[in-house]
């Protein structure tokens, strides 16, 4: 026996119902794929970029929120007048299949234009290739994000559609079952986190609960659609809650048609639901002043929290006039205010309860089995550092000093959020401020993890940074890149550099860094020796646990075999031999020499006289003969308004000679 | 065969149907009558399967009716407030009809669509309010079911086009042999075109009775004697209503006209005439012999 059996003919019927509408959003949306990178482009676009989702279809956010549920309103808008209800339920069609009919026509509208706008753009920039390097990863995760939340949407108004009977009922409760769920969960973990800002982020609900886990939670803060583990639980979401939306729609009375809500219960449930979600903000109100012990309530503060119950007052009982239009049934609708009441009570009781739990954990040294330090206050950016230390962010650390430091430091914090000094930093001791720094950290306490934003002085830190770094498992883990191909590890230069070129120099630094001692490598990834070359930057694009990564390669002057392999593939050797041969000195203009020097400093010189000229050019060697006794030089000349760059190496000892010749 | 058992409908507090059993054999005209919110529209809406009572059971052909594609397809309804697809033509709703309907008959449609002089490809929502109604009977007609309702599907349409549709509906069904229910408040419109008649009132079944028999086995006697007389005489007769003015008496009589004719004959009247009472006539008598007010049903007698 099937489940599922659409029904061909009303599925056609709905595709047609839903053609013009739909057809309409394709072409716009396709218009803006197209246009959009060719504006780009046209606006002097000189170097490549990673073009992500955000760049290739930004305009497809619009369909989980605004064209998905708009489909399912007008597939689903029958049950709003009699006659059509009627029409309908008449038909000799099993209602789950009706139902599924009307679904199918919507997904499949919703599939075509996702499907199409997002290849669209994506052949726009592969197009424009020269100009963007597309992250197609990142753009199928969040194209399979826009699907599962578009069906999700879809679900969820069909669900209220099939609770309702008019237009303003159905856009309401809607709208509630949509934007509800992030608001409150958003208004409940922006309390938590304002009374405990030792939680990291801003979206956390005991650490177990991120927003960002799926599209119903989700803010617009986070990365929406780009993780595929979210989009995987919103598609599993969505698909659960069909169950609940064809039983609803198969007992759904017809004669309700017209109707706000189905029955008097809904009304009264729904009733309640308006006045507890407008009385809810009052309660978080008066919570997040009894929470925050650094100053108390004033006048202002009672104002505001009267205002906020008196319109929540107003919500509940307009709501039951409006539905009703009987205004002695607002006398009848008292009593449910307990209902509200309650609610209230319980989101308080349970706010204050989450609260007080994570005030209480303040394990000693002897409970915590490890901790891990996070990167999530790291510099977000094209920084290989960045991507290391999220690498490094799996690594337990179990030394009994760092856990002695996390714990008394955690229990400070938490002391100074008692007595409401948390903020007063500067008159604290113990932070020794500015010098203080803070680090999200891991905790695991009898195999729970948990995470926690802590506070440490200066040499505090230090002792937890230098723990990290002394780590075996760190020191092995730091100095490997991704093999290309692994992870959608992929290489691309923002200039002319071919992509085969860009992986060879990718390979050699791979190599190169795999036999170079930790302490060099740290040092060159945090900036502490060696200096960085190259006019046209090579990027590494690869995945890590689901996020993006775009990484700028170090072209380091202490990686010896990486930069004489990106200047032998990049350095345009005529350009050299001008000046080595001394073949068209005559006709150069202008001179610069940026020379890297044992200091990490960069001196420069430039030289305007031809004779000059003539006489540095004595002391630049081929780059071919780089070892340590001499420096790297970039040397940047015009000739007849065409400008070029070349590498040389000069002698240390030779160093002092160009100086000498130096105007500057 | 359409049954019904104890068949209750509520809403919100309001009961539509109370306890409604019947049962309409195949092959008949029913007709339906009743003043306004006697509940006739829910009826059919139930027996439709738009509507799922709150108490009792509906069958056709011993299936029930609700959420079962198989009996649905069976049935089709011709509501008295139609509805069409957005934009759709005659043709469209008809394909549509075609392929959930399987005994859909495109010949039939056309047919029927010439007949009536309609555009088929124009859209529906420009057609007058009669010219809707001639639609939805068409496109039902079309789907040649076993059983078909109209809930009041003559108003709208002129005198012909009522007369033409109320032949159309009456060829359909003998020849397929299928069911008709047709509710109406009007008597007179039901009259010459049902084989069977119900009266609902206050959602519940008052009376129901073929109208052959209805009309033939009650009538109007005009009866007058010389001598002085009252309805004593006449106690071998059953006598509905008996109302004498002087001399001349009128009675509603229930009963075989011949045998009863001459039984009074042998009265020796001065005068006997017996007259035919008309559908609304007959059905006044039998409401008030039921304790009720036919011309305003809202209250009892």
């Amino acid at each position: 026996m099937k489940i599922i059996n659409i029904s061909r003919s009303l599925y056609r019927d709905a595709i047609k119902q839903t053609k013009l509408v739909s057809i309409f959003a394709i072409i716009f949306c396709v218009y803006i794929s197209i246009q959009v990178p060719i504006s780009t482009v046209l606006n002097s676009h000189p170097t490549k970029s990673i073009a992500g989702f955000m760049d290739v279809a930004p305009q497809l956010m619009a369909v989980p929120y605004l064209f998905a549920p708009f489909l399912v309103y007008l597939l689903f808008n029958f049950m709003n007048k009699r006659n059509s209800s009627d029409f309908y339920h008449s038909l000799p069609i099993k209602r789950r299949n009706m139902y599924f009919s009307l679904m199918a026509a919507a997904c499949t509208w919703i599939v075509l234009i996702t499907v199409i706008t997002a290849a669209t753009g994506m052949v726009m920039h592969l197009i424009f290739n020269e100009y963007f390097k597309l992250n197609v990863a990142e753009v199928l995760i969040s194209t399979l994000g826009i699907l599962a939340s578009s069906l999700y949407s879809a679900v969820v108004v069909s669900i209220a559609m099939v609770l309702t009977g008019t237009v303003f009922t159905n856009v309401v409760l809607s709208g509630i079952f949509l934007i509800l769920p992030v608001i409150i969960l958003v208004a409940f973990t922006t309390t938590i986190h304002n009374a405990l800002p030792i939680l990291t982020g801003e979206y956390v609900i005991y650490n177990i609960l991120p927003c960002g886990f799926n599209f119903p939670v989700t803010d617009y803060g986070t990365d929406l659609f780009s993780s595929f583990g979210n989009n995987i639980y919103t598609l599993i979401l969505a698909i659960v809650l069909i169950l609940p939306a064809i039983k609803l729609f198969e007992n759904r009375k017809s004669e309700s048609a017209s109707y706000h809500l189905q029955s008097e219960k809904l009304r009264i449930a729904f009733r309640m639901l308006c006045g507890a979600v407008a009385s809810i903000f009052g309660t978080i109100f008066v919570l997040n002043l009894f929470l925050d012990k650094s100053t108390s309530a004033d006048v202002n503060d009672v104002f505001m929290i009267c205002t906020i119950y008196t319109i929540a007052l107003l919500v509940y009982f307009g709501v039951e006039l409006f539905m009703t239009k009987k205004p002695k049934m607002m006398i009848k609708a008292i009593p449910g205010l307990t209902v509200v009441l309650l609610i209230n009570v319980v989101v308080f009781a349970s706010l204050y309860g989450i609260y007080t739990l994570n005030m209480c954990f303040t394990p000693t040294p002897e409970e915590i089995d490890y901790i891990r330090l996070t990167n999530d206050d790291g510099y977000m950016g094209d920084d290989i550092s960045y991507y290391l230390n999220s690498k490094a962010e799996k690594i337990k650390l179990k030394d009994k000093k760092l856990k002695e430091i996390v714990s008394s430091s955690l229990s400070y914090d938490i002391d100074t959020l008692k007595n409401g000094l948390y903020y007063e930093v500067e008159y604290n001791e113990k932070y020794d401020y500015p010098f203080m720094s803070s680090k999200t950290v891991v905790i695991s306490v009898n195999g729970v993890e948990r995470k926690r934003n802590i506070r440490f002085n200066a040499s505090d830190y230090e002792a937890l940074i230098d723990g990290l770094s002394n780590n075996n498992e760190y020191k092995k883990m730091y100095k490997e890149l991704p093999e290309i191909g692994e992870s959608f590890t992929s290489v691309y230069s923002t200039g002319d550099i071919s992509e085969k070129k860009c992986e060879e120099i990718y390979n050699t630094l791979r190599e190169e860094i795999a036999e170079l001692d930790f302490d060099t490598w740290y040092s060159i990834v945090n900036y502490t020796k060696g200096a960085y070359i190259g006019k046209e930057e090579i990027y590494v694009s690869t995945m890590l646990d689901s996020e993006h990564y775009s990484i700028m390669l170090p072209i380091n002057t202490e990686l010896k075999d990486t930069i004489y392999k990106y200047i032998e593939l990049t350095a345009d050797k005529k350009s050299s031999d001008v000046i080595l041969n001394g073949n068209g000195i005559a006709d150069i203009d202008y001179l610069e020499l940026t020379i890297y020097n044992e200091d990490q400093t960069e001196l420069y010189y430039y030289f305007e006289n031809t004779d000059d000229i003539k006489s540095v050019a004595e002391f630049l060697d081929p780059i071919d003969n780089l070892n340590d006794d001499c420096y790297i030089v970039v040397a940047s000349y015009t000739s007849s308004d065409k400008w070029s760059e070349c590498y040389f190496t000069v002698s240390k000892e030779n160093l002092e000679y160009i100086g000498e010749v130096s105007p500057n | 065969m359409i049954r019904t058992e104890k068949v209750t409908m509520k809403f919100e507090g309001f009961t539509a149907l109370n306890d409604l059993s019947c049962n309409i054999p195949e092959g008949c005209i029913y007709g339906m009558v009743g003043s306004n919110g006697a509940g006739k529209s829910t009826f059919l809406r139930i027996l439709s399967g738009v509507y799922k009572p709150c108490e009792g059971k509906v069958e056709i052909d011993e299936e029930a009716v609700w959420d079962n594609p198989a009996a649905k397809a069976k049935i089709a309804f011709v509501p008295d407030d139609v509805f069409y697809l957005h934009g759709a033509s005659m043709d469209r709703m008809a394909s549509l009809y075609e392929a959930v309907y399987p005994d859909f008959d495109r010949k039939t449609y056309t047919d029927l669509a010439r007949n009536f002089c309609l555009d088929t490809e124009k859209n529906i929502n420009s057609f007058s309010k009669g010219m809707r109604r001639q639609a939805s009977t068409i496109l039902a007609l079309a789907a040649r079911p076993k059983y078909i309702f109209f809930d009041e599907t003559f108003d709208g349409l002129d005198p012909v086009m009522r007369n033409h549709v109320k032949s159309v509906i009456c060829n359909d069904v003998i020849e397929r042999k299928a069911t008709a229910i047709i509710t109406s408040h009007s008597l007179r419109e039901l009259e010459d075109t049902c084989d069977q008649l119900a009266l609902l009132h206050k959602g519940g079944l008052v009376l129901e009775s073929d109208v052959e028999n209805l009309k033939t086995k009650q009538f109007k006697i005009q009866i007058a004697f010389a001598d002085d007389y009252d309805i004593s005489r006449f106690k071998d007769i059953s006598i509905i209503k008996f109302n004498k003015v002087g001399s001349v008496s009128n009675m509603i009589v229930k009963g075989e006209k011949d045998e009863i004719m001459h039984k009074l004959a042998m009265f020796q009247p001065l005068l006997i005439e017996a007259l035919p009472l008309s559908l609304e006539e007959i059905f006044t008598y039998e409401m008030e012999a039921l304790g009720y007010s036919f011309e305003n049903p809202f209250t009892e007698a």
